[in-house]
């Protein structure tokens, strides 16, 4: 707290020297802001934190710039001293160059105070100095403290990634360019992931924090002529991906002996490279026209070690070792290949059309590797896929100030795989526009998807994302603007997609979506506004397996509403203004689940469904009154107070263990779960420009 | 089906040698000067000449030739009658076609990188102009009348409501824009999209998903979307639906039971649950499948293959 409230004071004095030596000339400017919150978050703070960093502090945003004839520089600074702070320096000759140079932090924050058994979370090795795991003695109980206290270690889940930038553009040498950047993101911090105990579903399962210390570097040039009729570019990127961490360590729960013995082990991301070379051309034609070109190549190489046992059990570890393996290092190599070209034209006035073509190639050369386990063989498949994709549409303007433009639109995908192999889409529709009034426009669309695919039913159903498929989307929207300063807004939109060819699995998706908005200017008092947006989103899916007793059917519906409303007030014109702002979104989750066969005792079909399905309210009200003192100065105080309420059937009464009949034990640290909390939050910042 | 597109090709170059071009054609004669302009418009006037547009550093600005006249036409007549609206000036206003006043701002910067390819946009299609986004005399970041979250969710409510909902990229926070994923000036990509593919879109900033790993889940590697929405969800993990319910669209459940009421938390106190029940709690299937975006597990039907390791 003290540090940061020291950078920003410091920040501010060197920002006030400046000021003093150069904004006499009238070219040097900007503005410095401190702003000082106190803020009382009661709950979840990661999930209230999510992607923020409020609290207790002061907090320094910086904007500067130095513009004269020949040359600039700004700089701008906000957060500072926060995981949110943020830094940009642009600079250059007007004509001949520009640079810039950035910092960020982006956090996002998932559980903090996540608790395990394992010491070393945040390391790559996970152990415990137990004879056995925790709770595995017959009789203990979840809701026992004692138990629970057991997960003496506590850990934050969440990463915080810090981007780093620097790029060069050269403008002097039009109507050629060179473009070239270098940008490194490091990533680091705590995330879930988690290892099944058993071989069969219903083993018990433990919940890890793995390590996340990961380095990415990027380079990219470009060089470019731009000149008509003729654009045309060509671009470099190489980005490299190094993880500090391959492997997560954990020795394997519910054991005895501890050691080597029952050392397991979770891959994390190996290390990539990945190169990129494109081309993307433009050249203009007759008519009104141009061929537009696209043109890229690249390659994914990584590589990792080959594990040559794993480690399975329900109570203790059973090692079994991978024998005959064909490789010791397995490295993935895959390629892709891009083109497009895109023609289109305006040619008359009532006419602006484009036909189009992409191929799209992912070639993938990485090894196949063979081994035994148990006297099985297993060598892992690799995955690829080409895709054709043509089309054509046209934008005819037509009497009474309507516009139609139909289009069609065909694609093919072939892949390398067991399941799906090909699918062909056919996709035609039409948008209208009118704008026939001075005080209204209306746009509505329509699109139909019609999907064939050769498909066989595999043992695990018929994957969704290749199934065939009917697919049907209406749009309307209607902008109304019937006197000075009010704007009014309706739209809705309907999808539907059927899968009925599949029997199993993913059989119907229904989504409709209501909205409208409006905003009021009342002269120069003040401004209101207002949105509000109703979508109702409903699935059903069927699973009609091997055996009669397993058949049912899930039907999952959410009702989501978000709305909410914002005013200017100016109180004093130009000199005092109250702001209010309400937002409320919400969401209402439903399951509901129907046995096709005998319902499992004693539950009825009603009981069966789950009436808490990611339900959520989030409810947020900022006021914030601002005065201008004079030109240079200006003060705000606010306030905010945000509620973030969260109920689920998979979260709600969360425990850290449980086990059938204290077997097969399953260990969670907590991750994601209690997401609710409410805050408020109180702010005054003091604006100084120059 | 193979030949569709020479087809289409062949096609649309014979209707466009079957037709005639009308060009457009403008004076040039009757410019009043800057200073003409300053004398009534001071306000205007000095967000011009605080911008990069005054700048006579860079060959071709509006500051190395008619300054607002550049854009807004010659304004002699407009002095003539005295100012006032409809008096010969070219105005940026909403009875102005979208291509016009788009026209004005193509001339100078159509040829760039940034706007080489805004004639194959949807924006374009769709009837969108320069000025429906930028304003040279707001004078903010590359002259946006608003920020991105604000001005491009102001046209795209479904995308709004999107990232509203608890899930979402932090777009609302100023985190992320628009811009570092879609070219709204046009793009090759569908959605104009910055990449060629979804997957190579976001590998760019989640580099860790680019394996190539050993085992892969194919739905995974051959699109994103398959299981994220990216823009904003209900479900955790920007996911399009629930797990294990999404799993389960392709997967069937282990062939046995459809996690019902039963296999939810709490649980009894003696912390005994239905034995499948660590299929729905907590992060559902991903409680054993948790390399789900691909791993170099073990062989072995139920390790690397199942993405458990």
């Amino acid at each position: 707290m003290k540090r940061k409230l020291l950078i920003s004071i410091a920040a501010l004095l060197v920002l006030l020297s400046a000021v003093n030596a150069y904004s006499e000339d009238g070219k040097f400017g900007g503005d410095v802001r401190l702003t000082g919150k106190v803020a009382d978050v009661n709950g979840n703070v990661a999930k209230f934190n999510e992607y923020r960093d409020i609290k207790d502090g002061v907090y320094g945003k910086i904007n500067l710039k130095y513009d004269v004839d020949k040359y600039f520089l700004k700089f701008k600074a906000s957060d500072i001293g926060y995981d949110t702070q943020s830094y940009k320096l642009d600079g250059g000759v007007w004509g001949k160059f520009k640079y810039n140079l950035k910092y960020n932090e982006i956090p996002h924050n998932f559980t903090f105070g996540a608790k395990t058994f394992y010491t070393g979370a945040g390391s790559n090795n996970l152990t415990y100095s137990e004879t056995r795991a925790p709770f595995t003695a017959a009789g203990n109980s979840v809701n026992t403290p004692s138990v629970v206290n057991q997960y003496t270690n506590s850990f934050d889940y969440s990463i915080k990634r810090k981007q780093y930038g620097v790029g060069f553009k050269l403008e002097m040498i039009k109507p050629l360019y060179l473009d070239f950047g270098v940008f490194r993101e490091e990533n680091e911090g705590i995330v879930p992931v988690a290892a099944a105990r058993g071989t069969g579903s219903g083993n018990g399962m433990v919940e890890l924090p793995a390590p996340v210390d990961y380095v990415t570097d990027n380079f990219k040039a470009e060089v470019g002529y731009a000149k008509n009729p003729v654009f045309a570019s060509l671009s470099f990127l190489y980005s490299k991906f190094d993880n500090d961490n391959e492997n997560l360590y954990f020795r394997f729960p519910n054991t005895a002996a501890g050691g080597a013995a029952d050392r397991d082990v979770y891959t994390l991301p190996p290390d990539n490279d990945y190169y990129k070379l494109a081309f993307k051309g433009k050249v203009k034609l007759p008519l009104n026209s141009a061929l537009n070109v696209n043109a890229g190549k690249s390659r994914a190489k990584s590589e990792a070690e080959v594990l040559n046992y794993s480690l399975d059990g329900t109570t203790t570890a059973t090692k079994r070792n991978i024998t005959g393996l064909t490789d010791t290092n397995f490295n993935g190599k895959v390629d892709t290949t891009n083109y497009a070209l895109v023609l289109n034209s305006n040619p008359v006035s009532f006419l602006d059309g484009k036909v189009y073509y992409k191929y799209y190639d992912k070639s993938n050369n990485s090894d196949r590797i063979t081994g035994t386990v148990s006297g099985v063989n297993y060598t892992n498949k690799l995955f690829d896929y080409r895709k054709i994709v043509s089309g054509v549409e046209a934008g005819i303007k037509l009497p009474a100030k309507f516009t139609v433009t139909p289009f069609y639109r065909y694609a093919k995908t072939d892949r390398e795989r067991d399941d799906i192999s090909q699918t062909k889409d056919n996709i035609h529709g039409i948008d209208i526009g009118w704008n026939g009034v001075e005080f209204m426009t209306v746009k509505a669309g329509y699109e139909k998807l019609k999907r064939e695919a050769q498909w066989v039913l595999a043992s695990y159903g018929v994957a969704i994302d290749g199934a065939p498929q009917d697919r049907r989307t209406y749009k309307i929207g209607v902008d109304v603007y019937p006197v000075d300063g009010l704007n009014i807004g309706l739209g809705y939109k309907n999808k539907r997609s059927k899968h009925e060819d599949t029997g199993r699995g993913f059989r119907e998706e229904k989504n409709s979506e209501y909205s409208a908005n409006a905003d009021y200017a009342v002269g120069k008092l003040m401004t209101i506004a207002g949105y509000y947006d109703y979508e109702v989103y409903k699935t059903t899916q069927l699973q009609n397996g091997t055996g009669a007793s397993v058949r049912w059917e899930v039907e999952q519906k959410n009702k989501s509403n978000d709305y909410g409303l914002s005013s200017d007030i100016y109180i004093i014109p130009k000199k005092l203004t109250l702001k209010a702002q309400y937002d409320n979104v919400r969401s209402n989750g439903f399951v509901d689940i129907n046995y096709l066969t005998a319902i499992p005792a004693p539950y009825t079909q009603d009981s069966l469904d789950l009436s808490s399905w990611d339900d959520y309210r989030k409810e947020s009200v900022t006021v914030k009154t601002s005065y201008n003192v004079s030109r240079s100065l200006s003060l705000a105080i606010g306030y905010a107070y945000e509620k973030f309420k969260y109920s689920d059937a998979a979260i709600n009464g969360y425990a850290y263990y449980y086990s059938t009949a204290n077997t097969n034990p399953s260990y969670f640290t907590g991750a994601y779960s209690a997401p609710s909390y409410n805050a408020n939050v109180v702010f005054a910042a003091v604006t100084y420009n120059f | 089906m193979r030949r569709f597109p020479v087809f289409l090709f062949v096609l649309s170059l014979a209707f466009l040698l079957g037709l005639h071009s009308i060009g457009d054609v403008e004076g040039a004669s009757g410019y009043a000067g800057i200073d003409m302009c300053k004398g009534c418009h001071e306000t205007y006037y000095d967000s011009y000449a605080s911008s990069t547009h005054a700048k006579k550093a860079i060959s071709g600005s509006p500051a190395n030739r008619e300054a607002c006249e550049s854009c807004h036409g010659p304004g002699s007549s407009h002095v003539e009658k005295g100012g006032g609206k409809g008096t010969g000036m070219f105005t940026f206003g909403k009875k102005i076609s979208t291509k016009e006043k788009a026209s004005k701002c193509l001339a100078c910067h159509e040829e760039s990188k940034h706007l080489a390819f805004w004639s194959m946009s949807k924006h374009k299609s769709a009837g969108v102009s320069c000025d429906n986004c930028h304003s040279i005399h707001t004078g903010g970041e590359k002259n946006l009348k608003a920020a991105q979250s604000i001005l491009c969710l102001g046209c795209h409510k479904d995308i709004k409501a999107q990232t509203n909902k608890q899930s979402h990229h932090p777009i609302k926070e100023g985190r992320v824009s628009c811009s570092d994923c879609h070219d709204p000036h046009g793009e090759f990509g569908n959605k104009m999209v910055k990449a060629d593919s979804v997957n190579e879109l976001c590998y760019k900033c989640h580099a860790d998903k680019r394996g190539p790993f050993m085992w892969e889940h194919p739905p995974v590697e051959e699109n994103c979307l398959n299981c994220h929405d990216v823009h904003g969800s209900n479900h955790s993990k920007l996911l399009t639906k629930r797990p294990p319910y999404l799993c389960q669209s392709c997967h069937g459940s282990h062939g046995t039971s459809a996690y019902y009421s039963d296999h939810t938390m709490p649980m009894p106190p003696d912390g005994s649950i239905n034995s499948s029940a660590n299929k729905l709690v907590s992060r559902s299937c991903l409680n054993c499948h948790s390399n789900i975006h691909g791993g170099n597990g073990p062989h072995g039907a139920n390790r690397g293959q199942f993405f458990v390791r």
